[in-house]
């Protein structure tokens, strides 16, 4: 019998050992399979879209679902899938760009709270405590009411409710980021604070905060909405789910279709992205290896 | 010899014009942290001097304060809680712990230089140990990115590591422990520092490792002539690449001179401790010595002797004034009222 032995077995590739990981886990693929799939809703929206999402159709009020109204059409004779189908855009872009500005804010506050502590963190740490005292969705209301019912204003105030999150996770990563050696040899070759900041830093806490975003884009979603709900988000007649299901809940026993679609794709949506975020935190995560 | 000449000050030694002119003179070094008693220091009136080409060890056991005077003399002391309370450390006329920390930060990779002890950690995992290597060039020479390259591979090869261009784009996770701490070795003198300080470059190393990098770090000291203080416990080393010695024991200097008078004469019992403690190939000759205990924390420091809990030979005086650094031959210094040995034999009983 001979025994090869591969001398010089050169490591698997981090990144390879990620992908790797996160494509064995099967919650993990159905969330990305999700995700992918209203994105590219989201993208093909204007060929998908079967009739106009916006113009009335008084002959076609309330219409159970058929061949030419695949899932019915609402109060005003619109219908729903076409109505669905460009809201995805609504949905999406609320959770996206929310996600990005939260991320976007949060994130350089919490390098600098995290790295140079002292009065600056002591000042960044306890305004993120008192924003994060106030319930997201409160939060996000009361901003968005003060802002005016828009869409742009909706994810505006949905991403400042997010970011005391960032903040303090971020804050958190670095405080261990900044104790590692590495930082240190970064200093004893004289690099300055932002150059270290940026380059040794910042890469070595992203794993984290980008599950976390990943998380909070369906928070993010589910905020859209409820801000649309309540009429603080997408404004009529442009559709996003929360709106419909707003008007829906009026005809909740007559035509539960009116809610039955967008509540689903809501539903499917956010267990997307959270399936998609909890397989990322887990290939991410290097204990489990 | 009267006593009384024995006991100058060494320190008052130290300020007398010596032959060479050091590159770096230490003169009563103190750093606190806050948050201990007053009077404790964790590095204590430390003094000594490097010079130009020439290797200075720091000897001590974990906790001795050798560390924290590595970092005190390169600007990385985590301030607070530490805090410099005294002292000047002259580097080339200047006195380090005075500048601004921009101008720390100008000499710091390029005048001084430092090798820490973990190798496996002090790397960047998210770059390619070339572009690490590449970044603390560019920080202090005005050449472009294409020559700080070459350097950086010019700097692989000095450290004898093999297929350089290929280790250039190689991730820290995919070298060995030795090859990280080559690679440490070459970000350090890529700037061809005066002055390298290596805290326990080979304390993390296995031990054929470790020859090995103190081989290259001593080949490489020889070419450049630079100036190096070595912090180590282990003796062994000590005895291999040392021309000065330093032991420090809980913050202050117990001994100090040259390599051979240190390993040939230890005069202080803790030194001779030290000493005793090393274990050596061949027969045995009874078993190894131990020094009992440990060093006290801040709170329990003696007045006298920070030594003397765990002294053979200590008695009431130790206990209760602390001895003077004295020099007790010529460029020996030890801190024990009872140094040189010889002369008390009524301890040694």
């Amino acid at each position: 019998m001979t025994l090869a032995i591969a001398e010089d077995v050169a490591l698997p590739k981090k990144r390879g050992r990620i992908l790797s990981k996160f494509l064995r886990n099967r919650g993990a693929i159905f969330g990305a399979a999700l995700v992918l799939f209203f994105v590219l809703v989201a993208i093909a929206a204007p060929l998908l879209a079967t009739h106009d999402p916006i113009k009335p159709s008084f002959a076609a009020i309330r219409k159970a679902p058929s061949a030419l109204y695949w899932f019915g059409t609402d109060e005003l004779g619109r219908d729903v899938f076409s109505r669905m189908v460009i809201g995805a855009r609504a949905s999406l872009l609320a959770g996206v760009v929310s996600v990005a500005i939260a991320v976007l804010l949060g994130v350089p506050f919490g390098l600098i709270s995290g790295y140079f502590g002292g009065w600056t963190d002591a000042v960044i740490s306890r305004s993120t405590e008192a924003m994060l005292a106030i319930p997201f969705l409160i939060f996000a209301i009361a901003l968005a009411a003060f802002l005016g019912p828009s869409l742009t204003n909706a994810m505006i105030a949905i991403g400042l409710s997010a970011m005391p999150i960032f903040v303090r996770l971020t804050r958190g990563q670095v405080l261990t980021i900044k104790a590692e050696d590495y930082v240190e040899g970064a200093r004893a070759i004289g690099l300055p604070n932002f150059w270290i900041i940026l380059r040794y830093i910042l890469p070595n806490v992203l794993p984290p905060i980008l599950v976390q975003a990943t998380l909070t884009v369906a928070t993010a979603i589910i905020a859209e909405a409820s801000l649309s709900f309540l009429g603080l988000g997408q404004q009529p007649p442009n559709p996003s789910w929360g709106s419909m299901l707003n008007t829906a809940k009026n005809f909740m026993t007559q035509a539960p279709w009116m809610s039955i679609f967008p509540g689903s794709a809501i539903f499917l949506i956010v267990l997307g992205f959270n399936l998609f975020g909890d397989g990322l935190r887990d290939a991410l995560d290097p204990r489990e290896n | 010899m009267t006593r009384t000449q024995a006991l100058r000050s060494s320190e008052d030694r130290l300020h007398q014009a010596q032959g060479a002119p050091s590159l770096l003179r230490v003169e009563n070094l103190s750093v606190r942290f806050d948050g201990s008693p007053d009077d404790v220091n964790v590095v204590d009136h430390v003094s000594f001097s490097v010079e130009k080409g020439k290797t200075l060890c720091i000897v001590g056991e974990s906790g001795c304060g050798k560390s924290v005077t590595a970092l005190a003399l390169m600007g990385l002391l985590p301030t607070p809680p530490a805090r410099i309370v005294a002292g000047r450390a002259l580097f080339a006329g200047q006195d380090l712990l005075a500048l601004p920390e921009r101008q720390r930060a100008d000499m710091r990779g390029n005048q001084t230089a430092m090798i820490f002890q973990e190798p496996m950690t002090s790397l960047n995992p998210v770059f390619t140990v070339g572009d690490q290597i590449t970044e603390g060039i560019l920080r202090h020479r005005a050449i472009s990115k294409a020559a700080a390259t070459e350097r950086a591979l010019e700097m692989l090869r000095r450290v004898r590591i093999p297929a350089p261009e290929k280790r250039m784009r190689a991730y820290p996770h995919e070298l060995s422990g030795g090859m990280r701490q080559r690679v440490m070795i070459a970000m350090a003198l890529a700037n061809e520092p005066q002055l390298l300080i290596a805290d326990e470059p080979t304390t993390a190393l296995d031990v054929t490792i470790q020859a090995q990098i103190i081989a290259l770090i001593r080949q490489l000291q020889a070419e450049s002539g630079m100036a190096m203080i070595l912090i180590t416990h282990d003796l062994g080393v000590v005895a291999e690449v040392a021309d000065e010695v330093v032991v420090m024991y809980a913050g202050r200097v117990v001994e100090r001179g040259a390599v051979d008078d240190i390993f040939a004469d230890p005069q202080h019992p803790y030194t001779i401790g030290l000493m005793g403690s090393v274990p050596s190939l061949g027969r045995r000759q009874g078993a190894l010595t131990t020094i009992p205990g440990t060093v006290p924390p801040a709170e329990l420091m003696p007045r006298g002797c920070r030594f003397s809990p765990r002294c053979p030979f200590a008695d009431q005086r130790c206990v209760s004034d602390p001895p003077p650094l004295v020099e007790i031959a010529p460029a020996h210094d030890a801190r024990c009222w009872y140094a040189p040995l010889e002369l008390h034999r009524e301890v040694l009983r």
